[in-house]
């Protein structure tokens, strides 16, 4: 059974449609991403699935029972969810009465609600600061303390709206560990936002990609918006200039292009042309390794470190983007 | 010289004890008291309520308010005189020229005060601390607490404000308290009195007491928001 059901949503605001899925399943124990362009309507579907607002229309089905949108009923499912913001905010309280405020409210006793304070501060490597004034922490800290805070609670699922947008590096790593081990441990249901394709890519197996509101059907990978015209029977969808993939089975005019980052391979160019740009980030994770090629449009490429050795590339070399047609999807355009 | 004389004079009186001036100050600190804390009980929660929570007609509750704070104290005293007078409804109390008359006048003149500050206070507090709360398996009344701790000091502000209006405000003391000596006496009247005796020793003295309490108060919250914020 599937954790979360939703069934024919709408969100319409000044009547513009922001949300509109006709069908969205999210399964217990999984991890995936929320990705899509500013707008897409990825912050509506998690205050959605965290409870905090109805959607305009439609039906959202937790544990296989209809949710009713009212507060008695509301506060049992809420404890079940945990939501981190973006730009948490600290009660003016302590780090300890921060992250034992959602135990507190359950009642639970003042030892057990210690040590599950201790415990969730360590898994963030902030016990330290326990007693430490909450809203004087830094951004990445303060970030931290809210994933143990939501975390304390132990929450069948984690919704993280861009947890490491405004972190540096150091807090990133962490927090990006956390989730891991967490959807390593697959007890918790895990649904990241996030702009970041990589760290998609790497912590989260299943992708959920809104554009302006609706699911696009590709699970992974680059997307953009672009041309797509015919030459002799051959479709090519410009992106951008010098950036031009094949693709078919959509009419010409605008479209919406999915490109598979496993379906590119690179190769050292010896001089400007068609698909090439510079390689402008290399990242390991793991024993794969998540490329990002500047094509006048960042091409996220990901290879096997194995293959990628082989290739002899680094930071800044001259390559050529080729891409396989069965790793580009084409949608018709908005 | 005149007024430096009459300063030097004022703090003997202060370090002697005088007995009419702590009599003075006494009546004061009591009528204000009892006025700010009567204000509180209905204004806090009265402008907690309309600055959480969503209603129709929410702003023309606000624009009340707002535009009761420029109420005059003379009008605020015409008003509960012509209630309290003999042929007022509420005249057989006999409240008039009594320190409870005081009492009555200056919580018509502060509660709006501690209304809309609050309601500035909660409505100024980050949407997020109530997201937060909720996401957190909040109910209503503990999202409504978490709001009013972030509230505290603008709460707290505003309490302290409505006091230092009651204990400076001169109309309603007068009209509804008589300068009864001894009884309704309050700082404010007794200097207006001396004033008008030419008397300007007890008047200084009390206009140092007067500053010394506003001095007290604001250090005290001062000292508390410290404290708190670590």
């Amino acid at each position: 059974m599937s954790l979360f059901e939703l069934r024919k949503i709408r969100m319409v605001y000044d009547g513009r449609v922001v949300l509109d899925l006709p069908e969205l399943k999210i399964e217990p124990g999984l991890a995936y991403s929320l990705q899509g362009p500013n707008g897409a309507g990825k912050s509506t579907l998690l205050d959605i699935l965290s409870f905090l607002n109805a959607p305009h229309e439609g039906e959202v089905r937790f544990d296989g029972a209809p949710v009713a949108w009212k507060e008695s009923y509301l506060r049992p499912l809420r404890r079940k969810v945990a939501l981190v913001e973006q730009h948490p905010v600290m009660f003016s309280r302590s780090v300890r009465e921060n992250v034992g405020y959602g135990l507190a409210i359950r009642g639970m006793d003042q030892a057990e609600r210690r040590r599950r304070v201790n415990e969730a501060l360590d898994l963030v490597g902030l016990a330290h600061l326990a007693e430490a004034y909450a809203p004087r922490l830094s951004g990445g800290e303060t970030q931290r303390v809210a994933i143990a805070r939501a975390l304390a609670n132990r929450p069948r699922v984690l919704l993280l709206d861009e947890p490491t947008a405004s972190v540096d590096t150091q807090n990133r790593v962490i927090i990006e560990q956390v989730v891991a081990e967490l959807r390593d441990q697959g007890e918790t249901t895990i649904v990241l936002c996030t702009h970041n394709r990589s760290q998609a890519w790497a912590l989260c197996p299943h992708v959920i990609f809104l554009e302006e509101g609706r699911l696009v059907p590709r699970s992974r990978g680059n997307s953009y918006a672009g041309i797509l015209s015919f030459e002799e029977g051959q479709g090519w969808c410009r992106i951008a200039e010098g950036f031009r993939v094949p693709a078919s089975g959509c009419e010409p005019g605008r479209v919406r292009i999915g490109i598979d980052p496993e379906g590119v391979r690179l190769e050292r160019a010896d001089g400007p042309g068609l698909n090439c740009g510079p390689l402008v980030k290399v990242r390991l994770e793991g024993d794969t390794v998540s490329l990002s090629v500047n094509l006048g449009r960042p091409l996220d490429v990901h290879m096997r470190l194995k293959e990628f050795r082989a290739t002899g590339l680094g930071v800044g070399d001259l390559v050529r983007a080729e891409i396989h047609p069965a790793a580009v999807d084409c949608y018709p355009g908005q | 010289m005149f007024f430096l004389d009459s300063l030097w004079a004022a703090f003997e009186l202060l370090l002697g004890f005088d007995p009419e001036l702590l009599r003075i100050v006494g009546v004061s600190l009591n009528v204000s008291f009892w006025s700010t804390l009567a204000a509180c009980v209905v204004g806090v929660p009265a402008g907690f309520l309309i600055g959480i929570t969503g209603f129709r007609g929410k702003q023309a509750v606000i624009t009340f308010f707002n535009t009761m704070l420029a109420l005059p104290t003379v009008v605020i005293g015409l008003l509960v005189y012509s209630v309290l007078s003999r042929r007022g409804v509420f005249g057989s109390l006999g409240w008039l020229y009594t320190q409870k008359a005081m009492i009555v006048g200056q919580i018509i003149l502060i509660t709006p005060i501690i209304v809309a500050f609050t309601i500035a206070a909660v409505s100024r507090i980050d949407d997020r601390y109530r997201r937060t709360a909720l996401t957190l398996g909040a109910s209503r009344r503990q999202v409504a607490m978490v709001v009013l701790h972030e509230a505290r000091f603008g709460i707290m502000a505003a309490i302290v404000a409505a006091f230092g209006r009651v204990i400076s405000e001169i109309g309603i003391s007068m009209m509804l308290g008589g300068n009864a000596k001894g009884f309704t006496r309050t700082m404010t009247t007794a200097m207006a009195l001396e004033y008008d005796k030419g008397e300007f020793v007890l008047a200084l003295g009390l206009g140092v007491v007067l500053l010394g309490i506003s001095l007290l108060v604001n250090v005290l919250l001062g000292y508390v928001q410290g404290r708190t914020r670590r």
